[in-house]
């Protein structure tokens, strides 16, 4: 590693703000928002890869299961039918 | 035993792929500002742009953490990942993708900034924790001596010279450690 001046570390430092707090809390939470999408994907009518999806049914779907349709649990399930 | 915290980059990606969510944890702890870094500085995204890029890089991570080779490249992976997620969402906006904005690995300045950053703040580490805490605080926090003097519960007139008492064990930690490499 390099020498650095005070002034350099200084800047250094400042280079690596956090993100919003809610940002690490939500990534946090993919494995269980992961295991919620297994338990919702049977209820949706289908998953055919490529198929535009309604949010107003993955609500419906999410809701079927038995979940709360929470934004992110809306946004992974939208992000995994599109990744499918 | 190691706390989770002590253990290496390879060894949280491996217990990241064996279900751990404490690992997960702190996969993401540990990466958060270095991607967050990527997509708003080396790309410049907006915050509401970032945010979704920054929640699906790791929610693909989680998915393709199997694909990973090496697990001590979980670092240079988690960058790749980045920077297409974040190409990919400037294209998908209509926006041109001028040529500075795509970061060739370690030859951009701008990512070789970040990195160079992430080593200095994985150094941090070996600082004592109040020591962390307040160049942590004054630097990438930007909060000022009377916040983190209330924060910390200490003076506020002693925190300049505490930064820089902190700032010059950092400097002779990195120093110890291009030494070993001579």
């Amino acid at each position: 590693m390099s020498e650095y001046s005070e002034r350099e570390l200084a800047g250094l430092l400042r280079t690596l703000p956090p993100p919003p707090a809610h940002w690490v809390e939500a990534a946090e939470q993919i494995p269980q928002i992961k295991r919620q999408i297994n338990d919702v994907l049977p209820f949706l009518e289908s998953t055919a890869p490529g198929r535009a999806v309604e949010t107003a049914e993955l609500e419906n779907a999410i809701e079927a299961a038995g979940l709360v349709a929470e934004p992110q649990l809306v946004a992974e399930l939208q992000r995994h039918l599109a990744d499918a | 035993m190691k706390g989770i915290g002590g253990l290496s980059d390879g060894e949280i990606a491996a217990r990241c792929r064996e279900g751990d969510e404490a690992a997960w944890a702190e996969l993401v702890n540990r990466f958060s500002r270095y991607i967050y870094a990527i997509l708003t500085q080396a790309f410049r995204l907006s915050q509401h742009e970032a945010e979704d890029v920054f929640q699906e890089v790791f929610s693909r991570a989680f998915d393709k953490l199997d694909t990973l080779r090496d697990d001590g490249a979980i670092k240079p992976w988690l960058a790749q990942m980045t920077r297409r997620a974040a190409i990919d969402r400037i294209r998908a906006s209509g926006r041109e993708v001028p040529v500075d904005e795509i970061p060739e690995g370690e030859t951009d300045q701008e990512f070789h900034r970040i990195d160079e950053a992430m080593s200095i703040h994985q150094a941090m580490e070996v600082l004592p924790e109040h020591c962390h805490e307040i160049v942590d605080r004054f630097f990438a926090r930007d909060e000022s001596y009377r916040t983190i003097g209330e924060a910390l519960g200490i003076p506020s007139g002693t925190i300049a010279s505490r930064i820089s008492r902190c700032l010059a064990k950092l400097k002779e930690h990195l120093e110890g450690v291009s030494g070993e490499g001579r």
